[in-house]
Parts: structure tokens; C-alpha cells; sequence
């Protein structure tokens, strides 16, 4: 009892053992807020990455894809662990806005929008989906434009800043975006994504839904209404349409109002790998989408699935002697990749195997014995399947990695409060000898008096890491507000540049156990420190410690 | 007459001053029975407080014999002992190694991560591939790491066998220091972060197992105020050392040494660092302890205080007259 006794008694009478308390707790917190920090910020990159695919993907990494995907969806559409699958093709496009003389690499995405939306997250991606439900699609379509009510009384218009501009007549969209605004405003949503306009200052100054997004105005003044030819639709990545602003939010173009008019460049490729002629197909922006992933959302474009098949001759089609022109049967369609969501509880991985066995059997299957040419079961003996964080492991896997180098070295710069509670503790030693004396002398034993000082160097550990536990915790919870403080008094105090990175918030998780394994070390490390001073206390014979001066 | 409570035959003790050994005691006798007031008397230097130390279990003398109540407490009496110090010489020698050991693995450790990759950038002229400069330097790196930490790691190993074995070796003198034995020395030796109170107690506390403190600690406070009220210290049970007399804490230190009720109290020059007011009170209170049966051996160099035991022995040229 004396060791516990002493040992406390030590920790807040000797003062010097609160630069130790100090030193281990800013290590501990340290170390905690790096961890958390990294942490948050694999979990956020994990959501947003996992937003656009399925659960499983099937994938055979080719430009011009896999055949028999249509079979193979007919035959797992009954699999109890499957819920919905839907095929995708990517390739590669140039995209250009018509007017605009700026051309942009993209990676085109060829999807079926309604099952995508059962697959994943897509759908909460879009910008025009969440304030007008129901408007967006990838069929053809033409453009929405706004006009006015003329039959309103004039209102009030105020500009971005709420300061009035005079009055005006009443906007309005054609009725089918206009009901979709009206009855995804009375739901409570709200568009945090994007800065104040003239549109929405004033309808919202009138507690009328305000008109989000950027939409095109009648030539003369009049009703709302749908201009232009019929194009395909087109959902564009935001970070493409969108200027992203410090804060995080997105400011729309006014020249860009949704179902402009943009073309995209596609390079076909044939079974053989050689390139087709280009091809060019106008769209009309239907929407934008932001995954939080800028690579993504920098580079994205989606359009409809079968439109873009054919455009890359992927579709189904006749197979034709070269020399004498006679029909040699049918190409199978192909896709590039299939995604799959599967049911609660499934194990992903087992069904990955599964499925991919599955597909590999169809170069055995008596159905397509005769169908399948060499490249198409070439390219079916390379499909594979995986779950999503395999597909995604070449974004997940680098930040991992940091964040456990990044944690070691915090680590071993930590290692630091070990020393230096080994050094307080040896000079309180050196200090304390003639009480270990004295101590040894009322019949304390060589162990027991080690145990004092190694009992306090745990209880200066248990405190310093308890008070950075705290701290830590406190820190990483109020991360945002302090940086916003910090901003506040000096703007180039700006640590976290939301115009840089993905997220517009430091993220931040703190995980129990990685506190409590932060905490474990901290107390290891500080009675590790205390150690050489303990045994130095132990073998001190008590006649030597009583004569020291 | 009793048997008698404490025998010491032959005792010898020198230390090292520089080269020549300077020997303090070269055979001192000595027998205490029970209830007995010895005084050893002796010039400064002459050794007294080394002879009250071995007496005391707290030193170990180089020859001679120690019995306390009829056995030995002399370390070398008892074979497990004699194992136990044979095993500590060779850890000792172990450690010296792993010491050498360790100083040159961080030596290597200076080379492999400094030097090498210094020669290697300064050499690239002459060694064209990195790899070759990295790999040897890698290696070494981690071997000497590795190599390191197992130095480490065997050098605690060592050093807490030692203590397991230096308590095996104390085991006896512990128990008596802890049950048997009280001491008051000179300059008090209180600690300075207690209270009178907690100073006082502390020697019970170190007796008691830590779960039966944790259920029973009121007694032994309980008996540490009646023994601070006998030695007339009771308003000052909160007061630290630093806000005491001299003879406050020299009474402090008496009750401190008297609170687990030893047989023999051990005193060394327990008036040197008092007034004569403060010596004589001090005197009072040890002979009505003495009065009340307790033994006591005091070491001083007043003869007046000297006087006030049953017997005086003088310590002259390292043997007691």
C-alpha cells in the first residue's frame, strides 16, 4: 500500500512531474488527433468512393468489355443474394460545350439511371434530382427554360446580397420542373451546395420555393417553356460544370444552364483493338453529380447505357464475311463492367468467387458453343469479380497506408515523452535518495521501492494520457469550429483548404479503440520510462541512500 | 539473567579510500538483552554509526557474526543466500557485457544509418547503382535494430533478476528492519511530502499486506496519534516536517521509529542536531521508554547523554572497550 501511497503522494508534490504529465499528454493527444483525423478521413474517402458502385462488380478491365453480361444478369436475377444488377460501360470521350472553345477529357459512363439508383448511391449525387425529383433523365429531351407568370403581380427582386433591384414579374419553370420544386420544397429540402442567387434571394424573400440551379430564360418575356431540339441527356461531374468555391459550395455558370447543349467525342474500338472512326453525339446537361471524390467528380461523365453502346459499337450486331459478305450470326452486346448489390448479410466476398466461377463457365456452356468468337472468350476468361473495396483499393489502399505511417512516426515522435519521463524520473531519484533510504530503513524491500517509482511513472502516464485523452477528444470533435476561429482572425491561418480537398469539413472519427490502445501505450511507454530509475531505487542499498547528500 | 535479544561477535567492516582499505571495525563484540539501555560512546569517525548500522540490519558487515533472538541475520549464514549472491556475481558480469554490448550496437547503429549513406552519396561518383549502396545499408540498419532491442531486452531481464535477487539476498534484514528493529537517526530523516501523521504511520503501512491496509488503515492511525500524543506531538498531526522544531521532529522521528513496537530501538547521535533544552527532553522521553521496557541502543559522543544509560561501551580502534 505504501508504493501506491508514495507514488501518488510524489505525483503532486514533486512539481516536475507535470512538465511529464504534459509531455504525455500532448503526445497522447497528439497522436489521437493524427490518427482521428487520418481515420476520418479514410472513412469519408471509403463512403464517397463506395457511393457509384455496387456491392460487387464484375469487371474483365477492358476497353471494349465482356460479352454475355445479358445472360448472365437473366441467370443470377433469381439468386437470393442478389437484389438488383445493372451493366455499365466506361470509355473515354471528349466533352465540349457548345459555344464554348474549352474541350475536356472525360471518362464516359454509360449506365441505366433507374436501375443505378437501386444498385447505389447515385441518385443522391445529383444536384437537379434532390430539388427537382423526377426531372432528371438520360433519354432525349429538350431544354428547360424559364419564363415568367404574367398574370402575377410584380415582386420585389433582390440580388445575391438581399439588397433590392426594383421590382419585376414573377419567375416561373415549365410546369413539370415547376411541381417537382414546388413538392421537393414542401419535403424540407434545402440546397446547401450552393451560394444565394437573384432567383433565390427573392422567391424566398416571398416564401416562395426559390429556384435552384441555373436555368435558361425565354427569349421574350412569357411563359416557361421547353426549347430546342431533343438530345440525349447528360448528368456531367460537378467539378466539370461547377466552379468549387473555398467554403465548399458549388457556383453554377449562368452560361451553362441546365439542358445546354455539350457534345461528346467517343473513340470506338474494335473486337481486335484497333480504333474506329470518332464519333460525335450532342447531349443536353440534365444534371451534375458529385461523389466527394475529386478525381471522380473532376473527370465523370454519365449518359444513357444503350445509347452509348451503340455509339461504341459495342451493341449487338451482324457478323459478316469480309470477302463474300455472307452472315456469319450475331455479335454478342458487350459491357464493361456489371455492378451488383447484394442482401444483407451475404458474404461479399464468397459471392465474388462464386460469381466469377460462374461467368468462366459460360466458355463451357452448350448454349454459346458456337456463338463465341477467340476474342470473346478471351475477353471472358479475364472477367473477375470483386467486392467494391478491392475495386476501390488503388484510392483506399494509399491513404491506409499514410495513415498508418503517419501514426507510427506521430508514434515514435511520442516515444519523446517516454525519454523525458525517464529523465524527471531519474533526477527525482537522485532527489529522493535519502527517502528511499529512509524508506528502506522502516523496512521497505528492494522491489517495493522500485515499485514506488515505477507505480509512479504509470500514474504519471495514467493522468497525462487521461488529460490528452480529453483533449485529444475535444480537439478532434471541435476541429472545424477551431479552424473556423483561426480563419476568422487571420484568414492565411486556413489549414484545411476546402477548395483543395475532397471535403468541405475536416473529417474526423474517433475510434474507441484506437483511444483506448493511444491510452495503453501512453501508460506502457511511461512506466517503460520509469524503469531505469526504479531499478537504480531498488538496488540502492539504504546505508548509501541515507549518507547521500 | 535473559537470553540475551542481540549478539554481535567479531564484526568487521572497512571501506575503500582510493587504493588502501581503511578499516573501521576490526572485531567488535557486543551482546544487548532484552529491556537493556546501551550506550556507545566514541570520537567522530571512530565508527560508531557503521557499528549501529550492521547492529541495525541496515549494512552488512565484511566478517563476524549478527544474531537477533538466537538466529543468524547475517547474509552469508544461510545457503539460499550464498546461491543467491553467487547468481547476482554472475548477472553482474552479464550486464557489464551486455553494457559493452550495447554501446557498441549503437556505434554500429551510428555507422549503418549515418555513415554508410553518407559514403554512399559521397561514393556515387565510383558505386553507380543505389541499390547496392542501400541494401548492405538497409540491412545493417534493421539488423542492427533488431539487435538492439534484444540487448535491451535481455539487459532488463537481467537487472530484474538481480533485484528478485538482492531481495532474496535482504529478505532477513528486511523483516527485521520491518518488524523488529526501529531507528532514529540524526538528522531525523522525515519526509518532507508527509504530514507528522502519515510520517508516522508510514512504517505500519509498509508492514501491512496492501488488501488488509485497504480494509483496516484507521488502527494503525489510531495507534500512531496514541504514540504521537506520548510523545506530546498531538496538535501537530498535520503539520509537515519543514513547519517542525528540531525536537518536534526528532519526537516525530521516535514515534515513527516506535509506532510497529520494535524490540530494540537503534539511535544514532539523537541530541547531535539539538539544543541542550531540546536534547534533554528528548533524553526524558527515551528513558521513560526505557522505563516502559524498551531496549535501546543509542550511539553518542556526549558523555553527559551517554550517562543516562545502564551501560557504556566505548569504540576505540575499531573494537568496543
Amino acid at each position: 500500500m505504501y508504493k501506491l501511497f508514495l507514488a501518488i503522494r510524489y505525483l503532486w508534490k514533486r512539481r516536475i512531474a507535470y512538465f511529464a504529465i504534459a509531455a504525455v499528454m500532448l503526445c497522447t493527444a497528439m497522436v489521437l488527433i493524427v490518427m482521428s483525423v487520418m481515420g476520418g478521413f479514410l472513412d469519408q474517402l471509403k463512403v464517397k468512393a463506395r457511393g457509384l458502385l455496387g456491392d460487387v462488380i464484375v469487371d474483365n478491365r477492358s476497353y471494349t468489355g465482356f460479352p454475355l453480361y445479358e445472360e448472365f444478369l437473366a441467370d443470377i436475377a433469381n439468386w437470393p443474394q442478389i437484389k438488383k444488377a445493372t451493366p455499365v460501360i466506361y470509355s473515354y470521350g471528349l466533352l465540349r460545350f457548345v459555344g464554348s472553345p474549352q474541350t475536356n477529357t472525360v471518362r464516359v459512363v454509360g449506365l441505366r439511371l433507374e436501375d443505378v439508383y437501386e444498385v447505389n448511391a447515385f441518385k443522391a449525387s445529383l444536384y437537379y434530382e434532390q430539388h427537382y425529383p423526377g426531372t432528371t433523365t438520360l433519354t432525349p429531351q429538350a431544354q428547360p427554360l424559364a419564363g415568367f407568370d404574367m398574370d402575377a403581380e410584380l415582386i420585389d427582386w433582390r440580388d445575391e446580397h438581399d439588397q433590392p433591384m426594383g421590382r419585376g414579374p414573377l419567375p416561373l419553370l415549365p410546369s413539370a420542373y415547376q411541381q417537382a420544386l414546388e413538392k421537393s420544397w414542401a419535403a424540407g429540402v434545402v440546397d446547401d451546395d450552393s451560394p444565394e442567387t437573384e432567383w433565390t434571394r427573392s422567391l424566398r424573400a416571398l416564401k416562395r420555393p426559390p429556384i435552384f440551379g441555373q436555368y435558361g430564360l425565354v427569349e421574350k418575356p412569357g411563359p416557361p417553356e421547353m426549347a430546342g431540339d431533343r438530345q440525349p441527356g447528360l448528368i456531367i461531374g460537378r467539378d466539370i460544370i461547377a466552379r468549387r468555391l473555398p467554403d465548399g459550395r458549388y457556383h453554377r455558370r449562368w452560361d451553362y444552364p441546365r439542358g445546354c447543349l455539350t457534345t461528346i467525342t467517343l473513340v470506338p474500338a474494335s473486337e481486335s483493338g484497333t480504333i474506329d472512326t470518332p464519333v460525335k453525339q450532342p447531349f443536353r446537361y440534365a444534371d451534375d453529380s458529385r461523389t466527394g471524390i475529386y478525381e471522380i467528380d473532376s473527370q465523370h461523365v454519365y449518359c444513357d447505357f444503350d445509347l452509348l453502346q451503340k455509339l461504341l459499337h459495342m451493341d449487338r450486331a451482324e457478323r459478316v464475311d469480309s470477302e463474300t459478305g455472307q452472315s456469319l450470326g450475331t455479335i454478342p452486346p458487350r459491357c464493361s463492367q456489371i455492378q451488383i448489390k447484394i442482401t444483407n448479410g451475404t458474404d461479399a466476398a464468397a459471392l465474388t468467387r462464386r460469381l466469377e466461377q460462374f461467368y468462366r463457365d459460360y466458355l463451357n456452356d452448350a448454349r454459346f458453343a458456337d456463338k463465341l468468337t477467340l476474342s470473346d472468350i478471351q475477353a471472358l476468361q479475364y472477367v473477375e469479380a470483386m467486392t467494391w473495396e478491392q475495386s476501390q483499393a488503388h484510392i483506399i489502399a494509399p491513404v491506409e497506408k499514410e495513415r498508418q505511417l503517419v501514426s507510427s512516426l506521430f508514434g515514435i515522435i511520442s516515444l519523446v515523452a517516454a525519454v523525458l519521463v525517464l529523465c524527471i524520473l531519474y533526477m527525482i531519484v537522485l532527489q529522493k535518495t535519502k527517502d528511499i533510504g529512509i524508506v528502506k530503513s522502516i523496512g521497505g524491500s528492494p522491489i517495493g521501492v522500485a515499485l514506488i517509482f515505477l507505480g509512479y511513472g504509470a500514474a504519471i502516464g495514467i493522468v497525462g494520457s487521461a488529460l490528452g485523452a480529453v483533449l485529444g477528444y475535444y480537439f478532434v470533435t471541435h476541429i472545424n469550429e477551431i479552424q473556423d476561429f483561426l480563419t476568422s482572425v487571420n484568414p492565411a491561418w486556413q489549414v484545411w483548404d476546402r477548395s483543395v480537398y475532397s471535403f468541405d469539413q475536416i473529417p474526423s472519427t474517433v475510434r474507441t479503440l484506437d483511444a483506448m490502445v493511444v491510452v495503453a501505450v501512453a501508460i506502457a511507454a511511461s512506466t517503460l520510462g520509469a524503469l531505469l530509475a526504479a531499478l537504480r531505487a531498488g538496488f540502492m542499498q539504504p546505508v548509501e541512500a541515507l549518507r547521500y547528500e | 539473567m535473559s537470553s540475551p535479544l542481540l549478539v554481535a561477535k567479531g564484526i568487521q567492516k572497512a571501506y575503500r579510500m582510493g587504493r588502501s582499505p581503511l578499516r573501521v571495525l576490526t572485531g567488535c563484540d557486543l551482546t544487548v538483552h532484552a529491556g537493556e539501555f546501551v550506550a556507545i560512546m566514541g570520537r567522530s569517525g571512530s565508527g560508531k554509526s557503521t557499528l549501529l548500522q550492521i547492529l541495525g540490519a541496515l549494512d552488512v558487515p565484511d566478517a563476524g557474526e549478527l544474531r537477533f533472538a538466537g538466529t543468524s541475520f547475517h547474509a552469508a549464514d544461510h545457503a539460499g543466500v550464498r546461491w543467491a549472491l553467487r547468481a547476482d556475481t554472475v548477472l553482474r558480469v552479464l550486464q557489464r557485457v551486455l553494457l559493452v554490448l550495447l554501446t557498441a550496437l549503437v556505434a554500429v547503429g551510428f555507422l549503418a544509418f549515418i555513415i554508410v549513406p553518407l559514403v554512399g552519396l559521397l561514393g556515387q561518383g565510383v558505386i553507380t547503382s543505389w541499390p547496392r549502396v542501400l541494401r548492405p545499408h538497409l540491412f545493417a540498419s534493421f539488423a542492427t535494430l533488431f539487435a538492439l532491442a534484444a540487448a535491451l531486452l535481455v539487459l532488463v531481464v537481467v537487472l530484474l533478476v538481480r533485484l528478485l535477487l538482492t531481495h532474496v539476498v535482504e529478505r532477513r534484514r528486511i523483516y527485521l528492519r520491518r518488524k523488529d528493529f526501529g531507528f532514529v537517526f540524526q538528522f531525523y530523516h522525515l519526509l518532507p511530502e508527509l504530514n507528522v501523521l502519515e510520517n508516522t504511520v508510514l512504517p505500519r503501512m509498509v508492514d501491512t499486506p496492501s488488501w488488509s491496509w485497504l480494509f483496516r488503515p484507521w488502527a494503525a492511525r489510531r495507534e500512531a496519534r496514541e504514540i504521537l500524543e506520548r510523545v506530546g506531538l498531538t496538535q501537530r498531526l498535520n503539520h509537515r516536517p519543514s513547519e517542525l522544531s528540531g525536537g518536534e521532529r526528532q519526537r516525530v522521528a521516535i514515534a515513527r521509529a516506535l509506532v510497529h513496537r520494535p524490540k530494540i530501538l537503534f539511535a544514532d547521535e539523537p541530541t547531535g542536531n539539538l539544543d541542550a533544552a531540546a536534547g534533554a527532553e528528548l533524553m526524558a522521553l527515551l528513558k521513560q521508554l526505557h522505563g516502559a521496557g524498551q531496549t535501546i541502543v543509542m550511539v553518542t559522543h556526549d558523555a553527559a547523554i551517554a550517562q543516562q544509560a545502564d551501560r557504556i561501551l566505548r569504540l576505540e580502534g575499531g573494537v568496543l572497550r
